[in-house]
């Protein structure tokens, strides 16, 4: 185990390089450089584009700025933002709370739910809970987040005149509103997820439940709670929580489009309006910590994996 | 060792039908066999469809706006209503199939055309150029799918052919990886061995020998790589990132802008949603179809 966490690590490092590397050549591929983004709207002279060039080291080559980059951004120093003029690092912590607890909130919902309905819909196989249970998760796999989240906002809206409050309020200071924000965001993201791990749950109890240890269970007349709980879905749950970790992409991914729709301030609202305000630096830095996060949280989830199941350390 | 093909229940029926009516078996065959997967075939037919006879079934002109006649609910003149500026929803659903049929074959194109080619190669010839590629693909993949789209976009600038550019790209990693994998496990087969025995160049052995061999995992990805391209696309347009008003994109349709007008319209808000969900799951279905009859290999993998 430690000889496979120790590779594991090891091997995250080229990935990382990786990724400077990308998003350095991608916010480089942009035609027309940061200062002319900055500057377009203001007469300026060629003189103030040279001297601003030379502020932020563009006039140097291409290598060099990547290693200027990359130095700082080891240091911990990930620029100033364009648009603001304060550290691209300040804004990014002000913002992380926000998403996390978005993330980690529709990662809750989306188990919550697709737990029992997978367990349901495989005790209960071919009886119309399963096909009920079916059929909401295959819409829930092809229903776009975007649309399931203005559906939350605008259907409320109608049927009961409610709509989640519009200016953001952190947990800390008022908790029961902002779950009311985030919470309908949660379950839009979460919904996808959900019937991915609710499908997993459904298929892989179904395999358990024809186990010769789970018709011992049922022949020593244990009740159908215990067979299904204790013996049957301890072993179900490891395929459902290998697909339950593979839902990160979307999840992260998700975060920009959810914060959009419902107004939360937190990183991926920011990488929105980054883009919108042209503002390279902020977006780079965003870039590059969205990416840091998904290959540490990978990591994890396979060190977990591989925790849960020996044999996955000796593929 | 040759392995003499069984024939399947089918083609023993098939055997004493006309062209005509064995088609027609087939189709039946399938129905019975995988109905979920004939619902997804049906449903990207009808996205073809749409897309290709736009002009003749849109009964009106996408762009047209009918003045007076904005916010129209569904039924009557307008089947599915207008939009605020008084233009025909259903056309400009109609029309939107295009859009979303012509991202996702070019996407597609470029993501599993990319893909193919370099899995095909550092799968067969390994060593350190597999090396190389591997630790490029580790570096995509280490981005959200649409966090690498918006960042492709921005750089290269909002438009239609952007997001078909950076979809696509979006989508090498995966394809390659796939790809590569099936290379893998067709480079040890006998009859590889056995072409290169006779004198076989490299380039035959790629292209006449193990292509074929991973065209069924190939086409699963295409297949359902359409469904997350045209995904991809609506999600860009949606957050403005993809197509420009006016192009009766659908993600466009639902983009923020129109949301109070959705809460007293409604059907705004749904028919372009519903158009896009029944899209991909018309491709999802098919390609968990496909993956059932071609390849057990990957079934239930994702």
């Amino acid at each position: 185990m430690r000889e496979y966490i120790i590779r594991r690590v090891l091997l995250m490092f080229p990935t990382l390089f990786g990724v400077t590397l990308a998003v350095f050549i991608l916010m480089h591929l942009a035609p027309g450089d940061v200062v002319m983004a900055k500057l377009s709207e203001d007469y300026v002279t060629q003189e103030h584009i040279d001297r601003m060039r030379a502020e932020l080291g563009l006039d140097k080559p291409l290598y060099e700025q990547y290693l200027f980059w990359v130095t700082n951004v080891l240091r911990g120093d990930l620029g100033t933002s364009l648009w603001s003029a304060t550290p691209v690092r300040d804004e990014l912590a002000r913002r992380i709370p926000v998403s996390a607890e978005l993330a980690i909130l529709s990662m809750a919902v989306s188990i919550a739910i697709a737990l029992p309905l997978g367990v349901l819909s495989a005790i209960r196989q071919d009886t119309v809970a399963d096909y009920v249970g079916r059929f909401l998760s295959i819409s829930a796999l092809s229903a776009p987040n975007f649309w399931l989240g203005t559906l939350i906002l605008v259907l409320p809206a109608i049927w009961f005149g409610w709509a989640p409050p519009v200016r953001y309020v952190p947990l800390t200071q008022d908790p029961w509103m902002n779950l009311q924000q985030v919470l309908p965001a949660a379950l839009a993201l979460g919904a996808h997820s959900s019937a991915v791990v609710m499908r997993m749950s459904r298929s892989t109890l179904l395999e358990v439940l024809r186990q010769d240890y789970v018709r011992t269970a049922w022949a020593k007349g244990l009740s159908e709670r215990v067979v299904v709980v204790r013996h049957a879905l301890k072993n179900a749950l490891i395929p459902v929580i290998t697909i339950w970790g593979s839902q990160l992409s979307h999840l992260l991914g998700g975060t920009v489009v959810m914060e959009t729709i419902f107004s939360l301030p937190g990183v991926g609202l920011a990488t929105f309006q980054a883009i919108e305000r042209r503002d390279f630096v902020q977006l780079q830095g965003n870039v590059l910590f969205i990416a840091g996060v998904f290959v540490v949280m990978n990591l994890l989830v396979d060190l977990t994996y591989s925790w849960l199941d020996p044999r996955i350390r000796y593929r | 060792m040759t392995t003499a093909r069984r024939l399947s229940a089918q083609e023993v029926v098939l055997s004493g039908l006309t062209r005509g009516q064995a088609g027609g078996v087939v189709v039946l065959h399938l129905c019975q066999r995988k109905p979920l997967g004939a619902f997804g075939a049906f449903l990207v037919l009808a996205l073809i469809f749409s897309a290709a006879l736009a002009p003749v079934v849109a009964p009106f002109d996408p762009l047209e706006q009918f003045s007076g006649k904005a916010f129209r609910p569904p039924g009557g003149e307008f089947l599915l209503g207008t939009d605020y500026a008084g233009r025909d929803m259903l056309s400009r659903l109609i029309w939107g199939a295009r859009i979303s049929l012509m991202v996702g074959i070019i996407a597609v194109t470029i993501g599993t055309g990319f893909g193919t080619l370099l899995g095909l190669v550092s799968g067969f010839w390994g060593g350190r150029f597999d090396l190389g590629v591997q630790r490029v693909i580790d570096a995509m993949q280490a981005f959200p799918g649409l966090v690498l789209n918006l960042a492709i976009v921005a750089s290269l600038g909002k438009s239609t052919e952007n997001v078909m550019i950076a979809v696509g790209i979006t989508m090498i990693a995966g394809a390659t990886r796939i790809v590569r994998s099936a290379v893998l496990s067709t480079r040890e087969n006998q009859y590889i061995e056995a072409a290169r025995a006779v004198g076989c160049r490299d380039s035959r052995i790629l292209l006449w020998h193990v292509l074929p061999n991973v065209m069924a995992p190939i086409l699963i990805i295409a297949t359902v790589g359409l469904g997350s391209a045209i995904l991809a696309e609506s999600s860009l347009s949606f957050l403005g990132m993809g197509s420009q008003p006016p192009n009766p994109s659908w993600g466009l349709m639902l983009s923020g802008s129109g949301r109070a007008n959705m809460i007293s319209s409604p059907w705004l808000a749904i028919f372009p949603g519903l158009a896009i969900s029944l899209t991909v799951m018309g491709f999802n279905l098919l390609g968990d179809a496909l993956r059932d009859l071609w390849d057990p290999r990957l079934r239930g993998s994702r």
